[in-house]
Parts: C-alpha cells; sequence; structure tokens
C-alpha cells in the first residue's frame, strides 16, 4: 500500500492507522531476521502513536496525508529517547534527546514512527555491507546488496515494513537503495531540508530526504519536511510530456553501464521521446574529474568529524570503514582546497548543462544490485570497482546541489530493478517532482 | 609535495601506525589526487570560480544578474 493509497482512507475513516501500523510491525517481524532492514524497532511507541492518530482524526482534527501513516527513519536521524547508531558500535549507546528538525517537522505531520533502519556505518559506503549490527540484504535477491547508505530505508519501503522513510545522501544514498531496490527516492536540492539532528558525513554534500514507493509518496515527504511556511497543500499535477525539454548528459556518465541498464534506461528515453518529450544532448565537460571531486572533499569532511572516536574506539568501527576513515587523515589541506574549487566548477558546469532543458535524464545508477562482497562488477569497458560505478552517476547533483529523483524504469533479464534519475533546477524540486510524475506515467503506460 | 612523495610518506607512517592494509587504500587516493591536480581548471587559479561552499554563486544561471 503507498502513502497516496492509504492517506484518504485514513482521512474518511474507512482505514485505522493502528491497522496500518501493526500490518508494518508485523512484516518487520517477519522479514527482518532475514534482510536486517532495522536496528531498532519502537513498536509500543508506534501502537499508541496510531491509536491517538486514529482518536484525533476521528475527533476531526486530521492534519494531513502523513497523519496515521508509518514511517521510519534512517539510523543517523536523530528521534527523541530513541539511539541513534549511526550503525555503527561506536555510537551504539547514544540516545537521542531531542528529535531531528525532520523528525520534529513529520511528527507535527502526524507520521508515526516504527523504528531506525539500518545503513553503511556512517552513511560511509554504497552497499549497507558495513554496519555495526550487521549487513542488510536485497529484498528480491539475498546474496545481493540493497544498495546504501540508506539500504534499509529502500529495503522498508520495498517489502512493506513501513510506508515512507527519510533517507540521507552525500553521494547518491537516497537514489542508490532507491534505484537498486525499485522504489522513489528523492534528493531535495541541498540545504533545502534542514540537517539540524543529522550525525553528519560532509555537511556541504549532506542532503536529507525520502524515499516511497512512488513519485507522490515522495513528495508528500518532502512537502512535510520542509518548513511550515513554505509547505504547501496537495500534489502538483504531473507536466506534460509533450514538448518536456530533456537533456541527455552523454559521455562519461553514459560510458560504463551494466549492459541491462544501458538497454533499460535508452528504452526509457525512447519511450519519452516517442511521448513527446525533447530530448537533446548536453555536455558536463569535467564530469571526469568529479570523483576525484568528491572524494578529496568526502574524505576531508569525515576525517574531522571522527577525528576523535578514530583515536578513541578505533575497534568499534567495522573495519573496511575504519579504513577509509583512516585513509581521510591522508588528505592534504591543498588537495582539499583544490577539491572545493572543482565542486564549484562541476556546479556551474551542471547549471550550463541545464540551460535551456526542464531536466537531466541519466541512469540512476551504472549497474544493478551488487553481489554482497563484490569488489568489481563487469560493465562496458571492462570490470570496474563497485564503489565507483555506485557512485558514478549520483555524485554531479551532491557537488552541484540540485535537485533529483532516482524512479524505477525496469528490470534486468535476472529481474532486479533498475533505476532512472532526473535532476531539476536549483530551487524547483517541484518542478522536477512534476516532471518525474510525467515520467513515472510514461514508464508505467509503457510497461 | 608532489604526489610520489607524498603517497612515499604516507605509507610510512601508515606502517609505522601498524596499518598494513592502507597501502591500496592510499595508492589509490594518489591516483585520485594526480587527477585532481592534473585539472586544467587548476591552470585559471588566478581567476579561479569562487569556492562557495554554500552553493550560493553557483546558483547563478549563466547571464543572470
Amino acid at each position: 500500500m503507498t502513502i497516496a493509497d492509504a492517506a484518504p482512507r485514513l482521512a474518511k475513516g474507512q482505514l485505522k492507522s493502528e491497522k496500518l501500523t501493526e500490518e508494518c510491525l508485523s512484516q518487520i517481524e517477519a522479514l527482518n531476521p532475514k534482510l536486517n532492514a532495522f536496528i531498532t524497532v519502537t513498536a509500543d511507541e508506534a501502537l499508541k502513536a496510531a491509536r491517538d492518530a486514529d482518536k484525533d482524526i476521528a475527533g476531526g482534527r486530521y492534519r494531513g496525508p502523513l497523519h496515521g501513516i508509518p514511517v521510519s527513519l534512517k539510523d543517523l536521524v536523530d528521534l527523541k529517547g530513541i539511539r541513534t547508531t549511526a550503525g555503527s558500535l561506536v555510537r551504539a549507546s547514544h540516545v537521542a534527546t531531542e528529535d531531528a528538525d525532520v523528525t520534529s517537522r513529520l511528527r507535527d505531520a502526524g507520521a508515526v514512527f516504527v523504528g531506525k533502519t539500518n545503513l553503511h556505518e556512517f552513511a560511509f559506503g554504497t552497499t549497507t555491507e558495513d554496519s555495526g549490527f550487521g549487513k542488510a540484504h536485497h529484498p528480491v535477491d539475498q546474496s545481493r546488496s540493497p544498495g546504501g547508505s540508506s539500504g534499509g530505508s529502500a529495503i522498508a519501503i520495498a517489502t512493506g515494513m513501513s510506508l515512507g522513510t527519510v533517507g540521507t545522501d552525500t553521494g547518491g544514498s537516497i537514489r542508490i537503495p532507491a534505484a537498486v531496490c525499485g522504489i522513489v527516492g528523492l534528493k531535495p536540492g541541498w540545504g533545502e531540508i534542514s540537517a539540524s539532528g543529522v550525525v553528519p558525513l560532509s555537511r556541504q554534500l549532506d542532503h536529507v530526504g525520502p524515499l516511497g514507493a512512488c513519485v507522490t509518496d515522495a513528495w508528500i515527504q518532502y512537502n512535510a519536511m520542509l518548513p511550515a511556511g513554505r509547505q504547501t497543500t496537495g500534489v502538483p499535477a504531473a507536466a506534460s510530456l509533450k514538448g518536456l525539454r530533456l537533456g541527455v548528459p552523454a559521455g562519461y556518465l553514459f560510458d560504463q553501464l551494466d549492459a541491462d541498464v544501458e538497454r533499460v534506461v535508452m528504452s526509457t528515453i525512447d519511450t519519452l521521446r516517442r511521448s513527446g518529450a525533447i530530448v537533446t544532448e548536453v555536455a558536463i565537460p569535467h564530469a571526469t574529474d568529479m570523483a576525484a571531486i568528491y572524494l578529496h572533499l568526502v574524505l576531508g569532511d569525515a576525517a574531522e568529524y571522527h577525528a576523535r572516536t578514530l583515536m578513541s574506539r578505533p575497534q568499534d568501527y567495522t573495519p573496511n570503514v575504519r579504513l577509509r576513515l583512516e585513509m581521510a587523515r591522508y588528505v592534504l589541506a591543498e588537495d582539499y582546497v583544490r577539491a572545493l574549487r572543482g565542486k564549484a566548477v562541476i556546479a556551474h558546469e551542471v547549471d550550463r548543462a541545464m540551460d535551456g532543458v526542464d531536466a537531466l535524464v541519466l541512469p540512476s545508477l551504472a549497474i544493478p544490485a551488487p553481489p554482497i562482497g563484490a569488489v568489481t562488477m563487469p560493465v562496458k569497458g571492462g570490470p570496474e570497482a563497485v564503489r565507483t560505478l555506485m557512485l558514478r552517476c549520483t555524485q554531479p547533483f551532491n557537488l552541484s546541489g540540485h535537485p533529483a529523483i532516482s524512479i524505477p524504469c525496469g528490470h534486468t533479464h535476472g529481474g532486479l530493478p533498475i533505476g532512472f534519475q532526473l535532476a531539476g533546477h536549483h530551487g524547483q524540486t517541484p518542478a522536477l517532482v512534476q516532471a518525474a510524475l510525467a515520467v513515472e506515467r510514461a514508464i508505467a503506460h509503457a510497461g | 609535495m608532489t604526489v610520489g612523495e607524498w603517497l612515499e610518506w604516507a605509507k610510512a607512517d601508515a606502517l609505522k601506525r601498524e596499518l598494513p592494509d592502507l597501502m591500496a587504500p592510499l595508492a589509490g587516493l594518489a591516483q585520485a589526487t594526480e587527477r585532481l591536480r592534473s585539472a586544467d581548471w587548476n591552470d585559471d587559479a588566478d581567476h579561479a570560480t569562487p569556492v562557495d561552499l554554500g552553493h550560493g554563486e553557483s546558483r547563478q544561471r549563466p547571464g543572470a544578474k
């Protein structure tokens, strides 16, 4: 069930939040032992909140489409009174004394929090394999990764453990697991959603945003996460595909794709063209420098945040994440500053690529769900490191800060989901969502 | 410090800290640093795009006033 389906029924009293929450908790109980999507389940608190929501709705105090909806939080988002582990034993006993801003806004909107989801430790990875609380597993094929770092959140949506969820995205950590698990992930523009009360990886690249079963569900959550004065009522209408101007950033972002990903993404672009979209090629001239720029920034920022605990509790990090953080301490200041300049160059070039188009379209990631433990994956041009492949198509918009969304667009021959990404103009996330609604509809119609 | 000099120093320090597993990651980082330093936008540092943590300047679309 989607939020869009449940909300009107809850509003009319045809569905009770308590029943909906019980169903989610049952899914968690049944599937979490296999998939390890949740680190903490807040069943008692959720059921109480659900009963309160039912009373409020019955009493005429309906707050909107998230009222009574079971929602999970990536476990680096603070929920008052509950531990925030960030997927690490370093923070195993850290209990949040306040809600994060985003939690507080969702609480005001009537969301029912069912628990905290598993993640790649400190969001420092793309597979959710390295977590102090055990690796998470893909819901379709448990030998594969659900993506990351918001892997538990994506599993929760894909399996009905919660109807909504909050993730974070520093290099793709909302869009990657969304694509891998066949759901929608929205990375709003940088700074649109407060990151206060969220454990950072890199403040200048971190974005907070929703994952959901469909674009409408992502919108409903995104809207509730905004400051009160910027929220709107209702769901924006889908854009018309006829005349919608889409830019394809050919070259680097399409160079190293899995064969199934390339086939499905190119077929989706053809579908959009046949539906009336105007598709043109655009350029991001320094795209080949993005991985190096991103690496130096994220390493430098993570080194600063973790310096104290790396010294005092190195044994409490997972081995791979500890190694990456130790490596981070060797980044030189001069190279960090070069990367800052490179970030500004990329932001400018993405802006230029978007000049004259309504959105950029590209794969969400170059490969489908990788096998757990895989170091490389075969792609056009030869095998490449999994981490590099998973970040390749998403990190441009972390460097540039543009809003971007991943929606499902098909499957591999083996039945694994593939994601299609749209990136929009700065400050125009609603317009991006309108375009995504249209693309989602066209994909459904073509399928 | 050249990237080669940096890599030698970093590897020696990592070994001193009993982190032999860092050798391969440091070599990978060195490759990325070479790439970063050789990017052509470094050649124009006197007229560089402003370093802008907040995206403010970079939000300007070309031609915007």
